[in-house]
């Protein structure tokens, strides 16, 4: 058994900081002290599959080729190919970008795309987009995957087999001449909700002409309660959009909207800024977030104040607060209040308080309209109106459309001989109570459109496949309205056709080509106005207007709340939420980097599971968790509605005791990636919510291995690993390291924050700490080396601002878009060889009942001492001369030394040729098929190769970029202005948590954070001296309940 | 009984070692130098699809580099001209000649699925994919009154007499560095870029070497050791009462590899 270095000092220490196990635990299991992870790597592989086998055969045969040529061949002969035509504007090695738009159901999404000689690699946000203002997520991220996923159809396929588009042109001139004649009689069309305007435009057109046919949609990712809320407090057609900014306090009831749901990027933008701050003065004045929630969401973790409660109770919460106001607000109907739910009396009255001097309630969209009414009008009565908190927009009226539950009415009472699909993957996403894909086989004739083949397009007579929004003209309206057009970066790789095309077609439209039709609809705009609206990605002026005549329905609201009646919750009768994460509804399923990505709070990745409270997981006997290197889930089978799933189950902290949750999106059946990944739930989805009641879960016996990151790359824990406290017990008492604030993430309450300003850095050894030498004639030695570092020039560094950092991984998924970082698959990932080179570090503090998560982004430090590179027996990773800890690929020999030595744990290695061979498409004899992924990749960043090690680099090569572009305009390079280089992580930052640039330039903002005495090294006691130091976080507690 | 073995051949094993050893070093020695980019690279003069001859067009008509690779000055590529670029020109003059019907071909159906396309040129000057050099940091560099460029014919020699271009310098990564530790000899005023046989006379080599001082290229190798002085100038010592040395990494691999 491994010594325990604090043992001289047990008895001195603060026995509650030992006793408690370690203060910040990524696992149940790592707070019991039972967690036996190998953290650094993991022993053992995988089993080796038939492929494997081939490919040391390959490699075998390669090898002996390979000797043989290379004794007689000079040089590989190498072709330059120039244009034959030179386009316009590209300059083969310059980036270019354009703005464009993606479609979403919670409103459209403005982007910039970045494409190198036409080849679009990088999505970001567009800063003039009023839903994004720059930011960026991960699924915007993950469309430029989509787009050369090789899964994609190359051509129709009628009856599965693949035809021509001439086939398919002759097959719909006949097939829909025939409803031009009874005026579409039979003829229906399956649509998303987003409310573009072209598409609208078209559908109607096509309307007019066959007024018999039908329209129906479906989007499980519509807010359709949102929508319906507004509706009921303000009319049909009423839109609520907030302002945090004008907000002090918000009430997040059972909402992520820092992460989710309409314009969240936007608001989390809003609500980081009002948590930005260098030092107590501006701290402040920093807003307030209570977050009201069974589930457990980034919204919930980033909260001041997280109440847990079930999303039924939610409600029964909204309305004892309502009945707080009335007490002192006059405004608002009394009528509407509520007890309080057992237990939080004294929250409801605080959260009433602060609501008081000007706040808001958001509710997410899992609550029924009622709640969102009910919101709205307690917004009202409070001022928000008129400070300018919440606007009220008129939303034009939509086309009268069908539900998908009339769908299958229609389709089962034969009304439909022909269904049009576009690009709504309804066998696979509806509620399984609806049996809709049974239903679907009734169509005589379904044609379905999409990007990717899918669950419904293997029961369709044609598939044809639809051009990715990269590939197509098309416009989007934000959820505030603001239309922006859909700009084609590249012609479609497999010959798609456009939705607005195909609509068209299939409409009976003479004209069908996709840009004419986009550019008739802004005809009025005019030549200037429209290339500034395709120049700027937005079109000026387009927003929904303020709606002044919205009034409360006051009546309605309230007869909408009494009729709210909240299930009672027990052991047996457990609430059932369906989340939608990485993968959405499945629509990104076969997009590897979201498979691979954590999750921001179990950190599961290719995997779903029923996150269990660690309570109800007790009383049902429930014993998933870690045993060695792996997580063994226990399946249960969750009975509701008398439908039935087995699912295996991940006991998660701090959720509601009876609140279960699960993620959509998995157990596909298509696609290469996305295929046998999790577990498909649709079979107990309710038909019209994203919440089922009266659960019974009952454990099966079986077990199965889920893949949970939340153990791999562990910081050690400065509590029992560091032997730097052996050390200082020759010091004496008054030497007494304070072990237990020098932890990993620091935390503290505004409060005592105002009390200790230097709180972040209190236990820090103190910089000229000696240790007397073993012999008496020897010297004093110090404790930490004190060689001098030169500070010349531009020096480059990071601040992560932990109070704003919500833990949404836009950073990660951006680091890979942009560094060619590959995915490694479920089987690698299990064995602890993801390479991400950002991670997020989900910690959890306090009682695994309640317990508050903390995340943590980290990636590689660039430390100044940097412990990787003295062990690098090769060089390969060195410091250059503006502080970046650089990695010379070419040079590495793959020792992993670095790593190990690594403190962070922030260094990668390449076990396989993840990028061609060894990734998640395996299949050798695919590989011809796979290259459409390579046109993703970046061409600044070197691909690496099996047996090397990689880490964040700062973006050197966008340092790099900057620099050049200074030389070329005769400027210093080594004096480039604040702001110029912003890596990829920064960039797509929604609160903008990650400031990069010059520690040494003192105007820069990351000079000015430097200096915050809420600035502190992490693992400060190795003297590393990383560049990336942290902001310790404040909670804005209200001291009242706090 | 005689013996099997004559006397001399004691000798072989002390023979052979010694073989062995000249072997051995001949061995190191000629694969230090015939496999080295110096032999290897230097030289190499594929032949082109369409026998170009730079000798005539930026020799003998004196066009300048920058008509064809024109974005030397903007991009990490100097850019090989597309076909547009020749047609220019070769719509007028030798219109018909057979060595050009390669470039027709191109113009006239210049889409990749058909057989015309774009003219596949030998790649000359090729770099491994982890070394990213860019043209237009090195074509101008400097700031104000130390504005310089390092010219054309330094790296690519004088093309303006090669017939058939070759290369004839290494590319290699200590042939790079020769340069970045000591740019002095390599530079010239912005204007001469692209002149041929433009030579440093003295006056300009005093000032390059004063230009190259204020340069600090990246991919320097040699480090910086210097005392750390206290703001009275005097040295800081340690508790030994050692002087504090700064240690200035070498510039780094960065600039080139990414």
């Amino acid at each position: 058994m491994k010594r325990d270095p604090l043992l001289p000092l047990r008895d001195k220490l603060d026995a509650e900081k030992l006793s408690g196990g370690p203060k910040h635990w990524r696992s149940v299991e790592h707070k019991a002290g039972e967690v036996d992870i190998e953290v650094e790597f993991p022993s053992g592989t995988g089993p080796l599959t038939a492929v494997q086998r081939r490919d040391v055969l390959k490699l075998a045969g390669a090898t002996f080729a390979l000797a043989g040529a290379a004794g007689c061949i000079r040089r590989p002969e190498d072709e330059i190919v120039p244009y034959t035509h030179q386009p316009e504007h590209i300059i083969p090695g310059i980036a270019n970008t354009f703005a464009t738009a993606m479609p979403r159901s919670e409103g459209g999404l403005g982007l910039v795309a970045t494409a190198f000689e036409g080849r679009p690699t990088k999505l970001d946000g567009n800063e003039l987009h009023p839903s994004s203002l720059g930011a960026s997520d991960v699924w915007a991220q993950a469309e430029i995957l989509k787009l050369y996923d090789p899964d994609r159809a190359r051509a129709p396929l009628s009856g599965g087999k693949a035809v021509t588009w001439a086939d398919w042109d002759t097959f719909a001139k006949t097939h829909f001449a025939k409803y031009a004649g009874n005026g579409g009689t039979g003829l229906a069309f399956l649509l998303e909700h987003d409310e573009a305007p072209t598409v609208e435009r078209v559908l109607a057109a096509a309307l007019a002409r066959l007024p018999n046919s039908k329209v129906f949609r479906f989007d499980p990712l519509f807010p359709a309660n949102t929508h319906a809320g507004a509706a009921m407090a303000f009319g049909a057609g009423a839109r609520v959009h907030h302002d945090l900014t004008k907000a002090k306090t918000v009430v997040a009831l059972d909402s992520n909207f820092l992460v989710e749901g309409p314009e969240h990027l936007r608001l989390a933008k809003q609500w980081g800024l009002g948590r930005k701050s260098k030092n107590i003065d501006e701290a402040r004045g920093m807003n307030r977030l209570y977050a009201v929630e069974g589930a457990l969401t980034a919204t919930g973790a980033s909260a001041d104040h997280r109440v847990r409660l079930s999303s039924a109770q939610a409600s029964a919460f909204l309305r004892a607060v309502v009945g707080e106001l009335a007490k002192a607000n006059p405004a608002v109907n009394a009528a509407w209040g509520g007890p309080a739910p057992a237990g939080t009396e004294k929250m409801v009255a605080a959260v009433a308080k602060d609501l008081l001097a000007g706040g808001l309630v958001l509710v997410g969209e899992r609550q029924p309209a009622a709640v969102h009414a009910l919101a709205h009008a307690v917004n009202a009565a409070l001022g928000a109106v008129a400070s300018g908190a919440m606007r009220v927009t008129a939303v034009p009226e939509t086309l009268p459309a069908g539900t998908v539950a009339d769908l299958k009415t229609a389709l089962d009472g034969k009304a439909v001989e022909t269904l049009v699909i576009l690009d709504v993957n309804a066998a696979y996403t509806a509620p399984g109570a609806l049996g809709l894909a049974e239903s679907l086989k009734k169509a005589q004739t379904l044609v379905h459109a999409g990007v990717m083949p899918d669950e419904t397009s293997k029961l369709a007579t044609w598939h044809l496949p639809l051009a990715h929004f990269l590939e197509s003209w098309d416009d989007v309206r934000g959820w505030d309205g603001t239309a922006a057009v859909v700009q084609p970066l590249i012609l479609p790789l497999h010959g798609a056709r456009s939705r607005v095309s195909l609509l068209a077609q299939v409409g009976g439209a003479d004209k069908t080509d996709d840009r004419a039709l986009v550019e008739e609809t802004w005809a009025t705009l005019g030549g200037k106005a429209w290339r500034q609206a395709l120049h700027d990605g937005v079109v000026a002026g387009t927003a929904h207007a303020d709606n002044a005549a919205a009034v409360l329905n006051a009546d309605g609201v309230g007869a909408a709340v009494a009729s709210l009646t909240p299930p009672a919750l027990s052991k047996d009768a457990v609430e059932v939420i369906f989340s939608y994460g990485h993968v959405l509804d499945g629509r990104l399923s076969n997009v590897h980097w979201n498979q691979e990505l954590p999750d921001s709070m179990s950190k599961l990745a290719w995997d779903n599971a029923l996150m269990v409270s660690p309570a109800l997981a007790k009383e049902l006997g429930i014993a998933s968790g870690v045993y060695k290197n792996r997580y063994a889930a226990d399946v249960v089978t969750v009975s509701v509605n008398g439908a039935s799933v087995d699912v295996p189950t991940f006991v998660l902290p701090a959720l509601g005791a009876y609140t279960a949750v699960i993620q959509r999106g998995y157990g596909k059946s298509t696609g290469e990636v996305a295929a046998g990944v999790g577990v498909d739930v649709a079979a107990i989805v309710p038909v019209d919510g994203r919440v089922a009641w009266g659960a019974k879960l009952t454990k099966t016996g079986k077990s199965v291995d889920l893949c949970s990151t939340q153990d791999h790359f562990a910081v050690p824990d400065p509590m029992n690993e560091l032997t730097f406290a052996q050390m200082s017990g020759s010091q004496g008492d008054e030497r007494m390291l304070h072990l237990g604030s020098r932890a990993i993430y620091r935390k503290n309450t505004l409060k005592l924050y105002e009390e200790k300003p230097n709180f972040a850095h209190e236990g820090d050894i103190p910089a000229n700490l000696v240790v007397a030498g073993t012999a008496p004639h020897q010297p004093l030695k110090p404790l930490q080396p004190t060689k001098a570092f030169d500070y010349e020039g531009q020096q480059w560094g990071m601040v992560i601002d932990l109070t704003s950092c919500i833990g949404c991984n836009a950073c990660t998924v951006a680091c890979n878009a942009e560094n060619n970082i590959p995915s490694v698959g479920r089987e690698q990932t299990l064995l602890g060889r993801e390479l991400h080179w950002m991670r997020i570090d989900r910690y959890f503090t306090g009682d695994v009942d309640d317990a508050d998560a903390l995340h943590m982004p980290m990636a590689c430090a660039h430390c100044e001492n940097a412990p990787c590179e003295p062990v690098c027996p090769v060089a390969a990773t060195v410091h250059d001369e503006e502080g970046l800890n650089s990695m010379a690929y070419n040079r590495c020999i793959g020792t992993r030394y670095c790593a190990n030595n690594c403190p962070f744990k922030v260094r990668r290695f390449n076990y396989l040729d993840f990028t061609v061979t060894g990734n998640v498409y395996r299949d050798p004899h695919q590989a011809e098929r796979h290259e459409t992924l390579k046109l993703q990749r970046n061409p600044n960043v070197t691909v690496r190769y099996r047996g090397v090690m990689e880490k964040c680099s700062y973006c050197t090569q966008r340092i790099e970029e900057a620099k050049v572009a200074a030389k070329r305009r005769g400027e210093d390079r080594k004096q480039l202005k604040d702001g110029a280089v912003t890596p990829a992580c920064a960039q797509s930052c929604p609160t903008d948590a990650i400031t990069f640039g010059n520690i040494n330039d003192p105007t820069s903002r990351v000079h000015a954070l430097k200096k915050s005495d809420r600035n502190y090294e992490m693992l400060s006691e190795l003297n590393i001296r990383p560049r990336t130091t942290y902001l310790a976080r404040v909670k804005n507690t209200n001291p009242e309940v706090g | 009984m005689a013996q099997i073995f004559p006397k001399w051949t004691n000798e072989i094993p002390r023979l052979s070692a010694l073989f062995v050893g000249f072997a051995a070093t001949f061995g190191t020695c000629a694969i230090w130098y015939w496999a080295s980019p110096k032999h290897t690279d230097v030289g190499y003069a594929p032949t082109q699809p369409i026998p170009y001859s730079h000798q005539l067009h930026a020799g003998e008509y004196a066009v300048d580099c920058r008509y064809c690779h024109a974005n030397v000055e903007k991009s990490a590529h100097a850019g090989v001209p597309p076909t547009q670029v020749c047609m220019n020109c070769h719509k007028q003059v030798k219109a018909d000649s057979p060595l050009l019907e390669p470039l027709r071909k191109s113009w006239a159906d210049g889409t990749l699925d058909k057989d015309g396309g774009p003219i596949r040129w030998k790649r000359i000057h090729k770099l491994p994919d982890y070394a990213y050099f860019n043209h237009s940091a090195h074509v101008a560099l400097g700031t104000g009154e130390n504005r310089a460029a390092i010219g054309c014919a330094t790296c690519h020699g004088r093309i303006d007499q090669m017939v058939v271009v070759k290369q004839t310098q290494p590319l290699s990564m200590s042939w790079c560095l020769e340069c970045h530790n000591n740019p002095a000899p390599n530079l010239r005023p912005v204007e001469e870029l692209t002149n041929m046989s433009w030579k440093q006379d003295k006056a300009y080599a005093a000032k390059a070497k004063q230009i190259a001082r204020s340069l600090d290229p990246p991919g320097r190798t040699v480090g910086v050791r210097e005392p750390m002085l206290d703001p009275a100038g005097r040295p800081v010592l340690d508790e030994h009462g050692h002087p504090v040395i700064i240690q200035r990494p070498t510039a780094g691999c960065t600039g080139c590899h990414r």
